[in-house]
């Protein structure tokens, strides 16, 4: 494409336009390709499925789009190659002729028609703009994500991850923080009924009537001390606490 | 050590600070009727089964036993003191102990060995006025326990430690 001798400034008003040429050409290759690539697994979709593979439209916008790109791509690829070719021997003199005027030299002819392919292709710019959006959601229109899926090896991708590395990150006390973890556990205790739990578990067969009988027999016992010992006159509470096996008192209040 | 009454238990918290220490009066009587009756059912099953095998035995000749009022306190003699001995010895405690939530323990906290336990009833089924001490005691004790250095405690959890 570069048909530029080298080292002649002259001729460097050809360069932006030979790029945006090849830029637009590989554009339409590579939108070329997707195409057809998305047809190609389209029908593969349909045969893995048992159905008879429909036959792909006559035409669709996408394809008017890559057919104008590739054909004015191709025409002005031709026209460049041509033009600059048959000049390029005589190019030093051919655009800049020593009888005629500047005004008359080609090379005046050259630099306008550079400005105007320059300002065509900031109208192109947009344009762009407009068709490549529509043509990738004809591509994602086209494309059955779920056959793609269906492709990947889910386990092989997990097993790549390094989930110790993850959960090594992640701040477990700030997250247990935000827990009420008092307010939970009164929950717990609460539906699970813990004394019923413990009541059954250490065989303990305590009704409410024996609690409360026993109870009553505690406080007349106290009712029945404190009459006494004024009786008595006795002074300071009786000592009761009994020896235990550890000499441990438990620290009762008589 | 986690005292006994700290841990996690189905003792009710109003009772908790009594666990352990030595029971008044009124609690300890009650246990005692509470046996008196254990006692005496098991002695109307005693003299109905001799009464039975009287009848058994000599069908023609039986009558309704009289006259057994001698015997009563024998009977209950015998009866109460393997009864209190056993209960004291293996248990910690009588049926009537049990339901007022009682242990009979021996002076180092333990429960009781054999010949404690059948001296304590002996004494117990002698002279039974000696639980009236408790209520006069400073230490709430009988005049069983002050003789043999036990201790009639709350103890409304089901084993001992």
């Amino acid at each position: 494409m570069d048909a530029s001798p080298a080292g002649d400034p002259r001729t460097e008003e050809v360069d932006p336009r030979s790029e945006e040429e090849e830029r637009l050409l590989v554009l339409a290759s590579v939108v070329s390709a997707v195409v057809t690539a998305v047809e190609a697994v389209r029908q593969d979709v349909q045969h893995s499925l048992g159905r008879s593979p429909a036959p792909p439209p006559a035409w669709s916008p996408p394809d008017v789009v890559i057919g104008l790109l590739v054909g004015a791509t191709s025409r002005a690829t031709t026209a460049g190659t041509v033009v600059l070719g048959a000049l390029r021997p005589v190019a030093a003199i051919a655009v800049r002729p020593p009888l005629l005027p500047e005004r008359l030299h080609p090379i005046t002819w050259i630099q306008a028609t550079g400005r105007q392919g320059r300002a065509y292709r900031s109208r192109v710019d947009p344009l762009l703009q407009t068709v490549v959006p529509s043509l990738v959601a004809a591509i994602l229109d086209r494309i059955d994500i779920g056959a793609i899926v269906a492709r990947l090896d889910i386990g092989a991708i997990v097993a790549q991850v390094d989930i110790d590395s993850i959960v090594a990150n992640v701040d477990i006390d700030a997250v247990l923080a935000r827990i009420d973890m008092a307010s939970i556990a009164r929950e717990v205790v609460y539906e699970i009924d813990l004394p019923e739990i413990i009541r059954v578990s250490t065989g303990i067969v305590t009704s409410e009537a024996v609690v409360g009988v026993r109870m009553q027999g505690i406080q007349a016992d106290e009712r029945v001390n404190r009459i006494v010992d004024r009786i008595l006159a006795r002074r300071g509470a009786r000592k009761t606490a009994a020896p235990t096996p550890t000499g441990a008192d438990n620290g009762a209040p008589n | 050590m986690v005292p006994r009454t700290e841990r996690l238990s189905a003792v009710p918290t109003a009772a908790r600070p009594y666990q352990g220490q030595r029971a008044g009066i009124v609690t300890r009587i009650a246990a005692s009727v509470v046996d008196v009756l254990v006692i005496a059912l098991v002695m109307c099953a005693l003299y109905a089964v001799v009464t039975g095998l009287a009848f058994l035995l000599h069908p023609t000749a039986f009558h309704v036993p009289s006259g057994i009022g001698w015997s009563l306190p024998v009977v209950a003699f015998v009866v109460a003191v393997p009864y209190l001995t056993l209960s004291w010895r293996l248990t910690g405690r009588t049926y009537g102990d049990q339901l007022l939530g009682l242990r009979v323990v021996n002076y180092e906290g333990r429960q009781m060995r054999f010949v404690g336990a059948l001296l304590r009833a002996l004494f117990c089924a002698v002279f039974p006025l000696g639980l009236l001490w408790v209520a006069v005691s400073p230490a709430n004790r009988s005049v069983q326990d002050v003789v043999l250095r036990t201790s009639v405690v709350y103890d409304w959890l089901p084993t001992a430690d």
